[in-house]
């Protein structure tokens, strides 16, 4: 028997005793991860597109789709969808919230706390909290980042490659502008908004933009649309008092979709019960959409690029799994795009992406599973035992229901 | 009876000689003529030769805390002996932005074939510091410790064992 010094800071302590009985173990076989080899709790044709620990979030196909970024534990990466290999564009305590592509440049637009000494802002995770806006190096090894845009309330990709971000203007007012690849701010618009702008996105054609707004001090919620080929803006809707908007407004081809309820999370502190409203192009008001269900219970949303089809991660009914589905905006016809056995979809509103091509849907998962397991491989090859990405195709979907939309 | 005694120490003699002669070229015959010093590869063998076993009821008693005892149990269930057994030990958070390991490391002279060996560590289990040193994980409510241990000799033989805790942060 002889002792080894330990590679850091600890010394291994340890003793060597001849023979011994076997023990009370189970080790537990991991998942078959290869692509399309079995179902690995989401349904068959559902792939992983990472592997191993950490907490990802905000996952994102870039333009071609050669490429999926998303945050770890606070920090960015990118990898290409069929290796394991990560490639780590932030150092690890940044504290990034969302990453989006900036396609017209290939890099990555990164929004976090604000990190500038001149910042007033003391921490990311105050909700509605101005932050800011960073953009990744060129060069596939560097982690450094250049800041490009602070006072940022909110972000969304633009259709020609650049980014449209929601500025705080004055303590409770919002405006937007347009961020070129090259970082400089190409267009300021004169929206001048009452209230916090929370978040936004852009209709297909990139001429429109909806996005929600809490008032302050009220806290009370509403859905602004600006065009901005024509510079105006106009307040499309309202909601009670105590309700909020989940994520933000989809701008599609057949009317704003958005999830709403009451500004809480359920027992289950799971999806929240938020309910599915349609909002016509037209002046109108909000509609409950019919097509899923009176039972259904939305989470998070997001309209494919074309604006035909809107990808919800919900619930059919209350007691019902987590699921994720893809509503046929012109047919109203809901397809169930998982089929969840025991997994824990996450409903945060930017955990899902679509791909640009419209065939596949990203979205971050975990098995439910609990107590101490031991497994016969390396931490870096586990999926289900951490939040991993997942690639859902919804390419060939089936209906579950046929109902009219909205 | 001199003649007699000649004749029987003479035949005991020559079938010696026989004997040992015989033995010898048997000896030489069975030696190949060459032998490969290179270690087999883990692709040589038929099954796993090298294996890992934890004791469930102690997995679940480990606390968030130093000096948390873990024993383990590594078995030789080659036919050969196996020499020079290392073995890792780390200790990671599930929250990839701490990038504080603890490693451990033991080894073993020896394993005769199908025999196993009993290995104690004691571990610090305590939860490291957060990227901004405040000691709880930023991104997940309450991490999971994972403990990845590793046996391997220098001939290639491995086996490993990836252990999720769920430890709690205290509050």
């Amino acid at each position: 028997m002889r002792c080894r010094t330990a590679l850091a800071t600890l010394a291994a302590t340890f003793l060597l005793l001849a023979g011994c009985g076997t023990a009370g173990e189970v080790v537990i076989p991991a998942e078959p991860a290869e692509r399309g080899e079995a179902d690995l709790g989401l349904g068959p044709g559902v792939r992983p597109l990472s592997f191993g620990p950490g907490d990802k979030a905000s996952p994102r196909w870039g333009p071609s789709g050669d490429r999926l970024a998303f945050v770890l534990d606070g920090y960015v990466v990118d990898k290409a969808p069929d290796t394991r290999e990560l490639r780590r564009r932030t150092t690890r305590d940044f504290g990034a919230e969302e990453v989006e592509w900036i396609a017209s440049v290939d890099r990555l637009a990164i929004l976090g706390a604000d990190l500038s000494e001149t910042s007033t802002t003391t921490s990311p995770v105050v909700e509605g909290a101005p932050r800011a806006i960073y953009r990744t190096s060129p060069g596939a090894e560097s982690l450094s980042v250049d800041e490009i845009a602070t006072g940022v309330l909110a972000m969304s990709p633009l259709p020609g490659g650049d980014l449209l971000v929601a500025l705080e203007i004055e303590e409770s007012a919002s405006t937007l502008a347009e961020i070129e690849g090259n970082g400089e701010v190409s267009r300021a618009y004169p929206y001048s908004v009452e209230g916090k702008i929370s978040a936004l996105s852009v209709s297909p054609d990139g001429s429109e933009v909806v996005a929600a707004v809490r008032r302050e001090p009220s806290g009370s919620f509403e859905i602004h649309a600006f065009d901005l080929s024509e510079r105006t803006s106009r307040r499309i809707g309202d909601l009670a008092k105590g309700k909020e908007v989940f994520g933000a407004p989809q701008w599609t081809k057949h009317g704003i979709f958005y999830a709403a309820g009451e500004a809480r999370t359920d027992e289950k502190e799971d999806a929240a019960p938020y309910d599915l409203y349609r909002l016509p192009l037209e002046p109108g008001d909000p509609e409950p959409v019919s097509g899923v269900g009176e039972d259904f219970v939305a989470s998070s949303l997001k309209a494919s690029p074309d604006g035909e089809r809107l990808a919800i991660v919900g619930r059919r009914n209350p007691n019902s799994p987590t699921e994720l589905y893809v509503l046929d905006l012109a047919t109203g016809v809901l397809e169930a795009a998982t089929a969840n056995e025991n997994m824990e979809i996450k409903t945060g509103p930017e955990d899902i992406a679509w791909s640009a091509d419209g065939e596949h849907i990203a979205i971050v998962a975990r098995g439910v599973l609990s107590g101490h397991r031991v497994y016969a491989v390396r931490a870096d090859a586990l999926l289900a035992d951490f939040y991993n990405v997942y690639d859902v195709p919804v390419g060939n979907l089936h209906p579950i229901e046929e109902s009219p939309a909205g | 009876m001199k003649d007699i005694a000649f004749w029987v120490l003479g035949t005991t003699l020559a079938f010696a000689l026989t004997a040992t002669a015989f033995l010898l070229l048997a000896n030489v015959l069975a030696t190949p003529p060459e032998r490969s010093l290179a270690p087999p590869g883990p692709e040589d063998r038929s099954g796993p030769s090298l294996d890992l076993e934890l004791d469930t009821g102690q997995l679940v008693a480990l606390e968030d805390l130093p000096e948390q005892r873990l024993d383990l149990a590594v078995r030789n269930e080659g036919e050969e002996r196996l020499d020079d057994i290392h073995l890792t030990l780390e200790i990671a958070s599930e929250n990839t932005a701490i990038s504080e390991t603890r490693y451990y490391r033991a080894s073993m002279n020896s394993l005769e074939a199908g025999t196993s060996r009993r290995a104690t560590f004691a571990l610090d289990l305590s939860l490291p510091a957060g990227p901004g040193g405040d000691g709880s994980a930023e991104d997940l409510e309450s991490p999971q410790t994972i403990v990845e241990i590793q046996a391997t000799t220098p001939g290639g033989v491995s086996a490993v064992r990836t252990v999720i805790l769920p430890l709690q942060a205290d509050s």
